[in-house]
């Protein structure tokens, strides 16, 4: 058998593997996309609100590991558990990093915003490491293993419970939130301040709420994907945010920036790109590209798809109003 | 309380240097037509948007029904009973018109009094009940210029400002535009109306004021604004 026919039989393995980073980086992408649909304002520190998220939900895990009620609940409970307070206190941090970083200078030029954006990045890091040092003693955080079954799904294919979870919770948010903005008062609020801000204001809409409760959800959302991370993966640092925040940005540009839709398009093909791209690339290179290589090849072919769609997969064509 | 609904007291307004805004002072009686002519650039726009809290005046007051509301922010003044249907339409493209009539709404809270006015602009523009899940930026601009009253009532305005309707549209639209100003007003809605089409807003108007860079020159009544040969000679060309 050679090597490409074993890669084969991995491949739903690959595809598991891929859709759970997929959705967390969706999940993430939908927060930077729904901020700059309204305020064409990229939110560098979205990427720590996620950290930040992921340290909460962690920390509550051990909180109840290190009471002992852990081992006695059901893990599905305290999963929605953890996960529900990272979304609480990232939502909160989000709503006052806009309120204190953001509002003061939004009618400055566009540059202002995005240095004080990246001065709250450089901060939350830091804070959280000092906490954990403090706390700790180490600035890193190792969650508890909550699943351990595996479930086959089909012959071939026999994945993590809790990948199951991770993906089952992503779309069940991602479900929510196309609710939320297609049937709700304040979510068709959104779409209008994100359209024309000035005539919102015309229509009785006060739109520091609109923006502010735009942060409270997209920081919610990436707190709530921040602890299904940690919960993946197993461990999480002050540090964890930039590169998937990097990553989710991409991907929220990939599937066009500003559009809900293209967020989630775009996060689940990146994960799906790049756990393919880090099987796939040795032997198709013949050895020449390592796994390592798995970004340089995610980027290449996201690269490729701009220079041929520069507004994303499902963003308008470039010149065209909406 | 008095009769008049709306002042503008000395208001000047301002984009950061340009003085666009000069000692304006005028004002709208209860259940009046009022049109506002004067050509491009003169401030009609920026005299509606002042009103509406979009622009903050730098001196002098907007009193309506007795209040100051200056400095009232723009989304609270839709409360007070002031609707703005805004030049260009500003249709939110991407909603649907039933949508573009649920943010008219916003501040509305009680269903069934919506529910009603949902039936009310749709019996005034059956062409909107027609269309109602279509996306706002596919209708005609006739059509948009519907949706833009619409929406607009659908706040339930005591004062209806109207920054020219009829822009754009074909004579029957034009015609058909003016016949809802008329009805508006029957139903008892005072409207303040800025518009190009001088000689028909002054037909349907019970007093008009005539602005030129940024300042008011002339006041009538609408027949008297239609004699008057600066008028005629200006903006009835
Ligand atoms: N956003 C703005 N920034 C700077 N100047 C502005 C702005 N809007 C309007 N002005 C200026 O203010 C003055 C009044 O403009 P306004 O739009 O009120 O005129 P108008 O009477 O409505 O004209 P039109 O008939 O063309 O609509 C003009 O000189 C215009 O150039
Ligand atoms: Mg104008």
């Amino acid at each position: 058998m050679n090597q490409l026919q074993v890669l084969v039989k991995i491949i739903p393995q690959l595809l598991s593997d891929g859709l759970a980073l997929g959705f967390v980086y969706a999940i993430v992408a939908l927060g930077y996309t729904m901020v700059y649909g309204i305020l064409e304002f990229i939110n560098f520190a979205h990427s720590e609100l996620f950290m930040f998220g992921a340290f909460v939900g962690t920390e509550v895990l051990l909180l109840l590991k290190s009471a002992g009620i852990l081992a006695d609940m059901s893990p599905t409970v305290a999963l929605l558990l953890s996960m529900l307070v990272a979304m609480i206190f990232s939502g909160a941090l989000g709503v006052t990093v806009d309120r204190v970083a953001y509002r003061p200078v939004r009618s400055a030029p566009k540059l202002v915003p995005f240095i004080s954006a990246i001065g709250v990045s450089f901060i939350l890091q830091d804070l959280v490491r000092m906490v954990e040092e403090a706390k700790n003693g180490k600035f890193y955080l190792n969650a508890p293993t909550l699943f351990t079954n595996r479930i086959t799904l089909a012959p071939n294919m026999v994945v993590p419970e809790k990948t199951l979870y991770i993906v089952g919770l992503c779309l069940l948010m991602m479900v929510a939130l196309t609710l939320f903005v297609s049937k709700n008062k304040w979510g068709k609020a959104m779409r209008a301040v994100a359209q024309d801000r000035e005539t919102a204001r015309l229509m009785g809409i006060n739109v520091d709420k609109v923006i502010a409760l735009t942060f409270l959800i997209g920081a919610a959302l990436g707190g709530a994907a921040g602890t299904l991370f940690s919960v993946q993966y197993g461990s999480i640092s002050p540090y964890s945010g930039f590169v998937l925040g990097m990553k989710a940005f991409t991907a929220a540009v990939f599937g066009g920036i500003g559009k809900i839709p293209g967020a989630m398009l775009g996060g689940i093909l990146l994960g799906l790109i790049e756990v393919f791209g880090a099987s796939f690339l040795g032997a198709l290179t013949g050895g020449v590209f390592g796994s390592e290589y798995k970004d340089v090849l995610a980027f290449a072919i996201l690269i490729l798809i701009l220079i041929f769609k520069p507004s994303g997969l499902l963003g308008k064509p470039v010149g065209e109003k909406v | 309380m008095s009769d008049v609904m709306l002042a503008l007291e000395n208001v000047n307004t301002f984009y950061g240097k340009i003085h666009a805004l000069r000692d304006i002072t005028f004002e709208v009686k209860r259940g009046e037509i009022v049109t506002l002519i004067g050509s491009n650039g003169a401030g009609k726009s920026t005299t509606l948007r002042t009103i509406s809290s979009q622009l903050t005046p730098a001196g002098g007051r907007v009193v309506y029904q007795g209040g100051v509301i200056s400095k009232t922010p723009a989304h609270e003044v839709v409360g007070l009973g002031i609707a703005h249907v805004p030049e260009g339409r500003k249709i939110f493209p991407a909603l649907t018109v039933e949508e573009n009539l649920q943010m008219g709404a916003f501040r509305i809270r009680d269903a069934r009094r919506n529910a009603e006015n949902f039936e009310r602009v749709y019996a005034l523009f059956p062409r909107l009940k027609e269309r109602y899940r279509q996306r706002g930026g596919t209708l005609s601009g006739g059509e948009q210029q519907m949706l833009a009253i619409g929406r607009a009532l659908m706040s339930m305005p005591k004062l209806l400002l109207m920054d020219e309707p009829s822009m754009g549209l074909a004579p029957m639209l034009v015609e058909l535009i003016f016949q809802s100003i008329v009805q508006l007003n029957r139903d008892g809605i005072t409207i303040l109306l800025v518009e190009q089409n001088a000689k028909k807003a002054l037909k349907v108007s019970h007093r008009g004021y005539v602005l030129q860079t940024g300042a008011i020159t002339l006041t009538g009544t609408g027949r008297e604004l239609l004699r008057n040969d600066t008028v005629r000679e200006a903006y009835l060309g």
